[in-house]
């Protein structure tokens, strides 16, 4: 599947998962929809290992978006479809609205908490590199993610041990939960941030597949690699983009058809 | 009880390269032999505790096992969400090392005691605890934990109880014994209707307490429980069926400590036994001053110990 398709169907599954369990961060998951879609539709490599699916490790640790996860791992066949859309959020699930590893093969942490994923992110990456292994680390942070001070402690340790197996993708969709990014934790020169902690950094369009699909199988010298990606929360559905209140709220039962059209019929 | 520990990792590195130890710039003084010995299984993390931990997490899923050092404060409450969501939650193979725990840093004031580590990890549940008092109880415990395929709590002191205390008794010099085999939960002497069940370093005070009492006429008994976690509930049901008074003494706080761990157990087991508390005391947090003046202060030193004793006993 190619993977705009594969970032189509996320969106569809997001959408209609939420819908049901009514409660999201579909924002968030429409905004990394394209990022995931890359990562599981063409860069991660598999292991023959049902229980141990990939072969490179990939953690969202902003797992809130955890949705868009699980949808990309049963469009893989890993996790069945039907029990996702079914049972998302709902009493005795495994699938919780925060991303979880527990008895789904392909996720390699429980996030939720902010600021935590990166930093296994770093342990993973270090123990391959005492390993010699070329097994790759990817992550996901939010932006809004990046006001956890522990974020910043995991982007020194990862310079300082120069982990340059290591990706780490900044979705910037410019909203966390009560406003504007901006407005609350300036986040603005992220690419000199990182650059300034001693990382490689690369600023692209987190919504073009051939710009994401470039960054991510860059290979670094020595440094590990800051991808920042340009993104729009709730990208895909015209009423959702860049409106904030869909950071908790759903899709209602009426505008979900028009926004399953939107993100089908998007080119 | 710290070098020893180290020595054991040295033991351990030379067979298995997959064992990293981690710092959070502590240990000056006693991990250079293992930094000089295992350059690559060494790593400084840094002033940097929750990014360790998450670390710790990525190398051990990694196939890695990993012993986390510093000192009890930053390994617990600094972290404690990054242990239960990371370590705990995903059952990861990580030895936290927490070096002075309880009061053996008092000197240097309140934000480097850690009296509260042990009813945290408690409560997050998954970490085996260890609290050794002496050398042997901490080379048992060490033993255990580097065969464990849990994740482990070891609070630890520099020191361990001395093997012959010199202490003075009504102005006479005595020498206290410290000499039992090692348990889950030690015996260290067995009494007659009193029992004090110690853990850690603080079983010095039980001793000395052990002692003068003896010296009154009353023949207490004395536990030490170098394991906290997981209880062992039907071994603490066995003293409370034994002894008719019994005394829990511990330098965490009264508040979730080891007494709090009785105090459920009597109640959940229908015991109806005397029951008093040694325990570090919230409202003495701000006082400063070395482990035998904050025991004093606290009322579990072993003159606490001895006066509770002999008033209840009413001797």
């Amino acid at each position: 599947m190619k993977t705009q398709e594969l970032a189509k169907k996320i969106r569809e599954d997001c959408l209609i998962a939420t819908n049901m369990a009514k409660s999201s961060h579909i924002g968030s998951m429409l905004s990394i929809a394209d990022l995931v879609a890359v990562l599981y539709g063409e860069i991660l490599r598999r292991n023959k290992n049902d229980a141990v699916p990939f072969y490179d490790k990939f953690i969202l640790s902003k797992g809130h978006a955890g949705c868009a996860v699980f949808s990309a791992l049963a469009e893989l066949g890993i996790v069945d479809k039907k029990e996702l859309l079914e049972t998302y959020f709902q009493n005795g699930s495994k699938f919780s609205g925060h991303v979880s590893s527990h008895n789904i093969p392909g996720v390699e942490l429980s996030t939720g908490t902010l600021g935590h994923g990166i930093c296994v992110a770093d342990g993973l990456a270090l123990a391959r590199k005492l390993d010699q292994s070329d097994s790759r680390v990817f992550t996901i942070v939010g932006d809004g993610e990046l006001n956890e001070g522990s974020v910043w402690e995991a982007v020194m340790f990862a310079a300082s041990q120069k982990l340059d197996n290591l990706t780490i993708i900044v979705d910037k969709n410019n909203y966390q939960l009560m406003g504007k990014t901006q407005d609350i934790s300036p986040a603005d020169n992220l690419d000199e941030r990182f650059s300034a902690f001693g990382c490689e950094t690369m600023v692209i369009d987190g919504h073009n597949h051939d710009e994401i699909k470039k960054a991510l199988t860059h290979k670094p010298n020595g440094k590990p690699l800051v991808v920042i990606a340009n993104t729009i929360k709730g990208k895909g559905v015209s009423f959702m983009e860049n409106n904030n209140s869909y950071h908790g709220k759903t899709v209602s039962d009426e505008l979900l058809p028009q926004a399953l059209k939107e993100v089908r019929e998007a080119k | 009880m710290r070098n020893l520990v180290v020595n054991m990792l040295i033991e351990k590195a030379k067979k298995d390269k997959n064992l990293i130890v981690l710092t959070g710039d502590l240990g000056a003084g006693a991990l250079e032999p293992f930094a000089e010995k295992f350059p690559k299984q060494f790593i400084n993390c840094g002033i940097a505790e929750q990014n360790m931990i998450g670390v710790a997490t990525g190398l051990a899923f990694s196939g890695k096992q990993v012993i986390v050092y510093s000192i009890a404060p930053f390994v617990s409450f600094r972290v404690l969400e990054f242990l239960r969501d990371l370590v705990c939650y995903h059952n990861a193979n990580v030895k936290i090392l927490a070096v002075g725990s309880g009061l053996a840093y008092g000197g240097l004031g309140y934000t480097h005691r850690a009296t509260e580590d042990f009813a945290c990890i408690r409560a997050i549940g998954g970490l085996n605890i260890y609290n050794p008092a002496t050398v042997k109880e901490c080379a048992m415990v060490t033993d255990m934990m580097l065969k464990s395929k849990k994740a482990c709590y070891l609070c630890l002191n520099k020191a361990g109880v001395e093997k012959e205390i010199d202490v003075k008794i009504d102005n006479k010099n005595e020498t206290v014994k410290v000499d039992y085999k090692p348990d889950l939960i030690s015996k260290v002497k067995d009494g007659d209707e009193a029992v004090i069940v110690s853990t850690g370093t603080i079983l010095r005070e039980a001793m000395i307490a052990q002692k003068v009492l003896e010296k009154s006429g009353i023949n207490v008994g004395v536990y030490s429980m170098p394991i906290l976690g997981p209880i062992n509930e039907n071994k603490i049901v066995e003293i409370l069926d034994k002894y008719k008074y019994v005394y829990t003494l511990e330098e965490y706080s009264e508040d979730g400590g080891l007494g709090s761990v009785f105090a459920e157990l009597i109640v959940k087991h229908e015991k109806s036994v005397k029951f008093c508390k040694f325990a570090s005391k919230i409202a003495n947090f701000s006082a400063v001053g070395n482990q035998a003046y904050l025991r004093r202060v606290n009322q579990i030193d072993a003159q606490a110990v001895v006066n509770r004793i002999k008033k209840d006993l009413a001797r």
